[in-house]
């Protein structure tokens, strides 16, 4: 029988993917992926909770969807200045965006 | 009464405050303000001294000034500020306002078409008023602050000719030398205060002697005695007062003859209990004047400016009165006070009246005065007559109640150097009336005896006032006024029990016999020249030397401060430059440095701060699923 | 069991996917493992009853978010397609730092007790959530609107094409390639 544990080990398995997405790549966009897929797993983290220790009370599942729309809007600004800092740079390397520094 | 004595306190502060604000540039008007001043202190005083012969219960006033309530264990502070009229102050406070009004009369004439003519009276304001407050002061800290005034005053007074490059350093040296001694004298109030909790003489002079620590009270009593020690110029403290001649002569005469000089002595009487409570200490004191009295008299024999030679005379004199008090007897060292000041006020007036003439200090380039100032010589004569102790002078009752007490308490070495010290100061005193007054005039090419005339009256006046004074004032003390009165000075200033003043022949004779015997000495010399002074030094080159040279204490002191102090300052510069900077330099520099190796970190790209962020996060996760410190994993 | 085949096999499927994304060199087949990963996410979802939060999962993600990326892509010019999404120089750290969180992660779990209940995963939810939304989260119901509203307004306001040339500094002809860029 499928039960909770195996949820969130698959939900802990695609986070590390995507942070290892998020972290090690060179492309902006690229690294927005890793960051949707971690957002992803979450949301199965709590979908998996809900169904497994709460059914009746579907809050999990109401938060996932929050979790989406934010995801949404934070994926439509994010492509946003990706696009105005290409514009600014010919690049959508985040390796080369060190302004932050010393 | 209290209310009259601040008045006559206050009096010339606020002719000072007049003249430097409003009047400073009318001379004759500041002039006029600082002597009426000066005029309604002495009245005063003169009225509170009458009221002490009368009635001598002392006044005694006091109110708190600044307070500080005790906290928890910390104790609390209580200093109230007080005037205190008994006999001795209102003596005190009679004799400096008369030397200081007769002082800034004379001065008229002698500081005439001087451009700091406004300023000078300001300052023999200040410098009267500071005298008074410390006079009148009912406990050691107003003491303090007062005295402290007295040394501000005495050093504009000295540099008051501040563009001569001397006067500036001879300031200096007197503030700084001062400085030595008043430190001294502040540790020692401070002790005491710790000690009774309180600064009032009352107080203290009753509680003094029931204190059982005999060896706090003589630290105490020591380091109290700098004080004096410095304001007074005894050994070791002495080199600043013949430097102090670099300022007006009549300066001179008010400052470091009759007043400043005697706050020392003052004081001793006034915290007459303190010494008194430790022999030993009052041996010490005893000690002290009697060197300086034969130390400063032997100096004097060879200098040849006129000032100087009074300058060493009054130390002697100095040393004298410490020789009383320090032999126990406070009447005989205020009366010795008291001619003093009359006597040697009159001595620099007279010496300043020749110097206004000549424009000359060296006594061997004047001569044959006699006949141009006959005023002025007279009453020079009369001063040095009474000075040396000659019957039935002034002078002569103030010193012959000094050997008398230190014979009497079986001082029989300080009693020979008292009379030793006579007859230097009698003989010094005559070799410089022989030389300046008498004998032949010094040719013009040498000197400027042609153009020698008599000083105005208001220059004279105080030189006849005080001529009389000095006849006469020694009167109070003698056993004839006891005859009369039924009382005399000691009876009226004393400490324990009155002294009765009386004759001794086994004294006066043999102080008036060396006296005698240095006058006729110094005629014989300078006066007859049987043996040329120049010989003389030649046959005692050493001693003469030396002598000139002040025993070369002042070149020592130069060497102590070259060598010692600056060796130590050299130290402590080093260790303020390389331990002190250096700690917090090097602390500066560990920050910038390690801030320049950490800012690497920093290095701007989001992904290695989410590196590290997550392999702490994941670090974390693993510490906490795991038991390996305290997770929760069974 | 269907549903532990059915699981097992999205799950491989969905892991298969995410890896492959990340590895991939190629940013537009990035772009299409990605909505394939969303996609299985969705279905894995339904499996667990929750209906309409995987309908949302396709129409959001896999509907709008991918093809937002693939704009993003297209937009931006890039040398060659097949090299344009390359791992930096923190490959191997974060491939530790991340298989020591998978790790952790893994051992609280099984670590953990969770006391199940049985459900019946039949039911609709839509219903049920809807009055949530309507009732106990209204409030974050308007927030979540206004914040979808000023997200549209930000990335009009950002990718405005003249925003660039209004922030850039005025500068002499041909002084550098990014005045030109812009």
């Amino acid at each position: 029988m499928i039960g909770l544990t195996h949820y969130l080990i698959l939900a802990a398995l695609l986070f590390s993917i995507g942070l290892l997405g998020a972290i090690a790549k060179r492309n902006a966009i690229s690294v927005f992926m890793g960051i949707e897929l971690m957002l992803n797993s979450v949301n199965i983290n709590f979908v998996a909770f809900n169904h497994f220790l709460h059914p009746q009370f579907l809050a999990g599942q109401a938060f996932a969807i929050f979790v989406i729309v934010v995801a949404a809007a934070e994926v439509s600004v994010g492509l946003a200045i990706i696009l105005a800092l290409y514009r600014r740079r010919a690049n959508t390397g985040v390796d080369e965006l060190d302004l932050l520094k010393w | 009464m209290s209310t009259l004595a601040i008045i006559l306190t206050v009096a010339p502060l606020a002719a000072y405050a007049v003249i430097v604000f409003f009047t400073s540039r009318w001379k004759a008007l500041s002039a006029g303000i600082a002597i009426a001043a000066t005029g309604t202190s002495l009245a005063l005083s003169i009225w509170l001294l009458l009221g002490m012969i009368g009635d001598p219960t002392p006044v005694h006033v006091s109110m708190s000034w600044l307070s500080i309530p005790h906290l928890g264990g910390i104790r609390g502070l209580d200093i109230s500020m007080g005037v205190l009229v008994d006999p001795l102050s209102s003596l005190m406070m009679t004799i400096v306002s008369f030397v200081a009004f007769l002082v800034m009369v004379y001065s008229l004439g002698y500081m005439k078409g001087d451009e700091g003519f406004s300023r000078y009276f300001a300052y023999l304001g200040l410098f009267t008023f500071s005298m008074l407050g410390l006079v009148i002061a009912d406990n050691y800290f107003q003491t303090f602050v007062f005295w402290e005034l007295v040394g501000l005053s005495s050093y504009l007074l000295i540099g008051f000719w501040r563009l001569k490059d001397s006067a500036a350093e001879a300031s200096k040296k007197a503030f700084v030398t001062n400085r030595w001694g008043d430190f001294g004298f502040l540790v020692g109030i401070l002790l005491l205060f710790t000690i009774f909790g309180t600064f009032d003489f009352a107080v203290l002079a009753k509680e003094i002697p029931a204190y059982e620590h005999l060896g706090l009270i003589a630290l105490i009593a020591v380091l109290v005695f700098t004080g004096p020690m410095g304001k007074s110029a005894q050994v070791p403290f002495h080199v600043w007062l013949p430097d102090a001649m670099e300022g007006p002569t009549p300066v001179s005469a008010l400052i470091h003859a009759a007043t400043m000089v005697a706050a020392g002595v003052y004081l001793v009487a006034r915290g007459f209990v303190l010494f008194q409570s430790v022999p030993q200490v009052m041996e010490l004191i005893a000690w002290i004047g009697g060197f300086t009295a034969i130390f400063a008299a032997l100096i004097a024999l060879v200098q040849r400016d006129i000032k100087r030679i009074l300058a060493y005379s009054t130390l002697s004199q100095l040393g004298y009165m410490f020789l009383a008090l320090g032999a126990g007897s406070m009447s005989a060292g205020m009366f010795h006070l008291t001619t003093h000041a009359f006597f040697k006020a009159l001595l620099f007036l007279g010496a300043g009246s020749v110097i206004h003439a000549l424009h000359e200090q060296d006594i061997f380039r004047m001569g044959g005065l006699s006949k141009k100032m006959p005023v002025t010589t007279w009453t020079f004569v009369i001063g040095s007559l009474s000075l040396a102790g000659l019957f039935p002078l002034a002078g002569f009752w103030s010193k012959d109640e000094i050997l008398l007490v230190a014979l009497r308490e079986g001082q029989t070495a300080l009693f020979v150097i008292g009379l030793v010290t006579a007859f230097l100061t009698a003989f010094y005193m005559f070799r410089l009336i022989f030389t300046v007054f008498f004998g032949e005039p010094v040719p013009a090419e040498h000197g400027h005896g042609h153009q020698a005339h008599e000083s105005p009256v208001s220059m004279t006046g105080p030189l006849v006032l005080l001529a009389l004074l000095s006849v006469v004032a020694g009167l109070v003390g003698s056993p004839w006024w006891q005859a009369w009165f039924g009382s005399s000075f000691g009876s009226f200033i004393f400490f324990g029990e009155p002294e009765a003043p009386h004759l001794d022949l086994a004294v006066a004779l043999p102080a008036t016999i060396v006296a005698v015997l240095g006058i006729g000495i110094a005629w014989l010399v300078y006066g007859k020249k049987l043996v040329r002074h120049e010989a003389l030094a030649e046959r005692f080159r050493p001693l003469h030397t030396l002598l000139l040279n002040k025993f070369y204490i002042d070149e020592f002191y130069a060497l102590v401060f070259k060598w010692v102090m600056m060796l130590g300052g050299r130290v402590f510069d080093w260790f303020d430059h390389r331990v002190i900077d250096g700690t917090f330099d090097g602390l500066g520099s560990a920050t910038r440095t390690s801030g320049g190796k950490l800012r690497l970190l920093q290095t701007g790209r989001l992904q290695s701060y989410a590196l590290v962020l997550f392999g702490a996060v994941a670090v974390a996760v693993v510490l906490v699923s795991t038991n390996l410190i305290g997770g929760f994993a069974k | 069991m269907l549903g532990v085949i059915f699981f097992y096999f999205f799950a491989a499927l969905a892991v298969v996917a995410a890896v492959a994304m990340v590895v991939t060199r190629n940013l537009v087949h990035a772009a299409l493992f990605m909505a394939g990963t969303f996609l299985l996410i969705a279905f894995l979802y339904i499996l667990m009853g929750a209906d309409y939060v995987g309908a949302v999962q396709i129409l959001v993600y896999v509907g709008a978010i991918s093809i937002l990326f693939v704009f993003g892509i297209m937009l931006t010019k890039r040398d060659r397609i097949e090299d344009s999404n390359r791992f930096n120089r923190y490959g191997v750290a974060a491939t530790i730092v991340a298989v020591l969180l998978f790790a952790g992660i893994v051992l609280a779990v099984l670590g953990a007790a969770f006391r199940t209940v049985p459900s019946d995963a039949s039911t609709s939810t839509i219903q049920t959530i809807a009055n949530l939304f309507l009732n106990e989260y209204v409030l974050a119901f308007e927030f979540a609107g206004i914040l979808l509203l000023a997200a549209l307004v930000g990335a009009i306001v950002i990718g405005q094409t003249h925003l660039g040339k209004a922030r850039a500094k005025p500068r002499a002809p041909g002084a550098g390639i990014e005045g030109g860029k812009a």
